[in-house]
């Protein structure tokens, strides 16, 4: 049975924050926490929801980002609603990579994608979102999750590298 | 003989520009699906040298796509390259044991994208 946890829903959060820190760095964006964000302000912004599934913790990730935000990331093109669901889908990504090395497995969905003002997310636990500023816009990651009631999650990696998984960018020939 | 087309699947359209345009500046011809079922049409109509798949998309994902194109005689020996942020190790040996030639962490290096299409192309 899975249920609330604050305590892996507050590492799965830090995780989230620290892969989106990454991710928008690989995409050239450098972002740094805020404590107000997206949701105070009329600024129309784009958002990504994906779920997250395994027999030992499950959960449903949002990123949020100004558009301005996405147009400075986006490596091809301007296509701010096909751009926040690739970036979520990468985000998730990178949560299920931090997540097998300290050896929980989960399976991921697709994203969906919604678009307003004034969106705010509504906690249902202790866990808060996490807001970051940039010099291109704000974004906005949060995560609710559940766990069995034996699962800590580290603040590092447990297992040793897999000597077959490669990195972000590399390339694994068979 | 066929003309260097690669298809590229991927359900972001963003990434798939960037792939398509990094391969035609290569000099390869590049064709495009946005899931594994029109991943599977593009196959059946075009003469490809090489396909590059994702793995997460909607309809039919790339591992299932991978399996079918693989068990289709016209295709088995077109090299696939998975393109993903999935870095199980039972996703990576359910593709290698497909018959898969390669596995790409996104974000994609595209550099290195290009080598390794041009490497696995030049040895059909």
């Amino acid at each position: 049975m899975l249920t609330e946890n604050d305590a892996v829903s507050g590492r799965v959060g830090a995780l989230v924050a620290e892969a989106c820190v990454e991710l928008f760095g690989a995409y050239g964006v450098l972002l740094s926490p805020v404590e107000a964000g997206l949701d105070e302000g009329d600024e129309n912004v784009m958002s990504g929801v994906m779920g997250f599934v395994g027999t030992r913790l499950r959960g449903t990730c949002l990123l949020s980002s100004a558009k301005s935000t996405l147009d400075a990331s986006c490596p091809a093109g301007n296509r701010a609603r096909d751009w926040i669901g690739e970036l979520t889908n990468q985000l998730v990504g990178r949560l299920k990579t931090k997540l097998i090395a300290r050896g929980v497995e989960v399976f991921v969905t697709t994203p969906i994608v919604l678009t307003g003002a004034r969106i705010r997310p509504v906690p249902r636990g202790l866990l808060q979102p996490t807001r970051f500023n940039s010099s291109a816009g704000g974004v906005l990651v949060w995560v609710e999750a559940e766990s069995g009631r034996d699962l800590t999650l580290s603040t590092t990696s447990e297992m040793p590298k897999q000597p077959d998984t490669s990195g972000e960018g590399d390339i694994l020939l068979f | 003989m066929n003309e260097r087309k690669v298809l590229i699947v991927d359900d972001s359209e963003t990434i798939r520009q960037q792939v398509a345009s990094a391969l035609e500046h290569a000099g390869f011809n590049v064709v495009e699906a946005a899931d594994g079922v029109d991943g599977l049409e593009c196959a059946g109509v075009n003469d490809l040298c090489m396909v590059i798949l994702d793995v997460n998309m909607p309809r039919l994902n790339g591992l299932e796509m991978l399996e079918r194109l693989k068990s289709d005689p016209r295709h088995a020996k077109v090299p696939v390259l998975m393109l993903t942020t999935e870095v199980q190790q039972s996703m990576i040996e359910r593709a290698k044991k497909a018959g898969a030639r390669g596995w790409m962490i996104k974000p994609v290096k595209m550099d290195q994208l290009v080598s390794t299409v041009t490497k696995l192309t030049s040895v059909q």
